[in-house]
């Protein structure tokens, strides 16, 4: 199977890649385009910065990237399967000031508080991929819409307030440190193994490829296309429930405004990854370094002190430089 | 399928029924008909066309309900309006010049007299308070503002002035000299624009204080402010300071200075808006410094403003202040929080 780019007109079981020859063929221009950016990228804020690269501040970038990381993978599914989400952000938001509320204004022990969380992200995805896949809203106007009201509710829930007054039991969850790293980038490594594995080396992954590829095509070739989108959806909003969580845990309070450019922030790291925004071909492994380079643009800008005008411009420009390799990769 | 999609329709319906009835429901006032109290601290002055109070209609239009400033500002319209009996349209504008144009032009239509409103941009929305002022209805802004000849009052604390009292406290606590960091909120807003110039005419006092880094929080939330602030120390690992625009940014910031091994207690840490969990922090001597905008009494002024100004007595000067009330380590184990939010006396 492979874990590069897939194109999928028709569903395959299996590309049968292997040894050298196959891996070579899949080092395109394309497909190191990212990797080598961000090897560039790393350079120049090495050199500009004696703080950049050293063991402070890496593990901080990837604590930087987990949030992002985390719903990225879930992102990465539902693009691929061909439809976009844009609740991301507001699915993270009250995900998150929900299990806050369940643990500090409910009394209920901390890991139900988590389970809440992931449950009210679960039915977010549940509702995207059902007025999505079988009442048949385009999904950009769906998920804008489920987006709109999860952030109405967590507005209504808190008052606009932060709810705080968490367990440290909970905070830890995403700040304890194991081999060095916090338990928040355990996690989003954890998530893009899981979700690679699910996506590139299973039966379901071979039907997300296909949904997205051509849905006529994957119908007509027997693969219940509307359950697989509804999974796309339910999947990216497990993984919101689970940034969700985690945000909360990290900074020990829910708040109904977090993550409003989450959901910008995640489609475009995919989109710059490699996976197409029309469905049917990426990698996980792409999202990945798609998402380290968000990061290592934001973290290396903040080091630099580089004015927030500017930060705004390079961030947008990162942001333009994905629209134009997604074009370039439709044209060939 | 078509079975699935009718009854999909008609629950679709429904639910947009019950969704429109429950916001409608939500806006209106209290039915009791009481005199609400006049502005604390402001004159009044004689304007044309005084009305009953149950006839008054007033409209508020927030920044965004996602700063729980306003959230407590609201609470105190509330409070004040249902003792008058008097109705109050909300609107969030969500930090959108565009969304806050169309929200006056709206409460213009639904015949509010007066608005008070915390403009989102203090140029983009001049032309929504020209065309509500020409309309006869009475623009009062509150926490953010535009000039003064394009809206009838303001109602607030003078932020600049605050401003320069924290950054006067903050460079006193580390005796006159050394490095410190900035961190705001987006600088399109106009506060932040205001706390900034208060800061500078400060900072321009002391020479020996050298502003090291600053950074941004677009969001204004504890989750970036914590990203932001981490990178900033990673850069700047000896400062003595750090100022924050919101408690949200200080308490981000708390967190990044215990991550990185530095104890927040050796740090002056300072904020504004005096939120629970930054108020905890101070009591533990993590976090340094906040100030309360009192929020819950500057909106009971605010609507006594308005209501005032709907029944022809514009205040007599164009600045209604509001008090502020600093929290540190001295009083915040003696305040309570219904003190700091300004619902209960101090």
């Amino acid at each position: 199977m492979s874990a590069g780019t897939r194109d999928v007109g028709v569903p395959e079981v299996a590309d049968g890649g292997g040894g050298w020859s196959s891996w070579r063929s899949r080092l395109t221009l394309e497909s190191m385009f990212v990797p080598g950016f961000l090897i560039l990228l790393i350079v120049v804020l090495t050199f500009a910065s004696p703080v950049f690269l050293t063991g402070r501040n890496i593990p901080q970038i990837l604590v930087q990237a987990s949030t992002l990381g985390i719903v990225a993978v879930g992102a990465t599914f539902v693009i691929i399967g061909g439809d976009l989400d844009l609740s991301i952000g507001s699915n993270v938001a009250l995900s998150g000031v929900m299990s806050a509320v369940a643990i500090a204004l409910w009394g209920l022990p901390w890991p139900l508080g988590v389970l809440v969380g992931l449950v009210v992200g679960l039915i977010i995805g549940f509702v995207n991929g059902l007025l999505s896949a079988y009442v048949r809203v385009p999904a950009f106007i769906a998920t804008l819409g489920t987006g709109v009201l999860a952030t109405g509710i967590a507005i209504h829930l808190t008052n606009g307030l932060t709810i705080a007054g968490l367990p440290d039991e909970f905070g830890a969850l995403a700040t304890a440190r194991i081999l060095g790293l916090q338990g928040l980038v355990w996690f989003m490594l954890v998530t893009f193994i899981i979700g690679g594995v699910i996506l590139h080396f299973t039966n379901f992954g071979i039907r997300v490829f296909a949904t997205g590829g051509n849905r006529d095509a994957a119908f007509l070739a027997g693969i219940r296309v509307a359950r697989v989108r509804l999974m796309n959806f339910v999947i990216a909003g497990f993984c919101g429930g689970l940034a969700g969580v985690l945000l909360t845990a990290r900074v020990q309070a829910g708040q109904p405004g977090i993550s409003t450019t989450l959901t910008l922030y995640a489609t475009a790291a995919v989109i710059l990854g490699g996976t197409s925004i029309l469905g049917g071909q990426g990698s996980m492994l792409r999202t990945f370094f798609g998402v380290l380079l968000i990061s290592v643009v934001q973290n290396g800008l903040d080091i630099l002190g580089v004015a927030y005008s500017l930060q705004q411009v390079a961030v947008g420009a990162v942001f333009v430089l994905a629209a134009c390799s997604e074009a370039l990769r439709r044209r060939r | 399928m078509l079975r699935i999609r009718r009854k999909a329709s008609v629950v679709a319906a429904l639910a947009a029924a019950g969704l429109l009835a429950a916001c409608g429901g939500s806006s209106g006032g209290d039915s009791s008909s009481t005199t609400a109290p006049a502005p604390t601290n402001s004159e009044t002055t004689a304007a044309p066309t005084p009305e009953p109070d149950g006839d008054i209609l007033i409209g508020v239009s927030f920044y965004t309900e996602r700063i729980p400033l306003y959230a407590e500002m609201r609470a105190g319209i509330e409070e004040a309006a249902a003792a008058a009996g008097v109705e109050v349209v909300y609107a969030d504008a969500n930090g959108n010049a565009e969304t806050q144009t169309n929200q006056i032009a709206n409460m213009v239509t639904q015949g509010v007299d007066v608005i008070i409103a915390s403009p989102v941009d203090a140029t983009a929305m001049v032309p929504a308070y020209q065309a509500a002022r020409d309309a006869g209805v009475i623009m009062i802004s509150a926490a953010n503002k535009v000039a003064d000849e394009y809206e009838d009052a303001f109602v607030g604390p003078n932020l600049v002035d605050y401003a320069a009292q924290t950054m006067t406290r903050l460079i006193e606590g580390i005796g006159g000299s050394g490095k410190i960091m900035i961190i705001t909120g987006p600088p399109q807003i106009s506060f932040v624009q205001l706390q900034q110039a208060g800061w500078d005419s400060v900072l321009a006092e002391y020479p020996d204080v050298e502003v090291v880094a600053t950074g941004v929080v677009e969001d204004l939330t504890t989750a970036k402010a914590l990203d932001v602030a981490t990178s900033l120390l990673i850069a700047n690992p000896d400062v003595s300071a750090i100022m924050s625009s919101t408690d949200n940014i200080g308490v981000g910031v708390v967190q990044a200075l215990e991550g990185q091994g530095i104890d927040p207690a050796t740090v002056f840490t300072a904020g504004w808006d005096a939120q629970p969990n930054a108020v905890e922090l101070i009591r533990e001597g993590t976090y340094t410094l906040s100030l309360s905008f009192l929020g819950v009494e500057w909106g009971r002024v605010a609507f006594a403003t308005a209501l005032e100004a709907a029944k022809g007595n514009l205040p007599a000067s164009h600045y209604v202040s509001t008090p502020g009330l600093f929290v540190d380590a001295e009083n915040a184990s003696v305040l309570t929080e219904a003190q700091i939010s300004g619902q209960d006396p101090l």
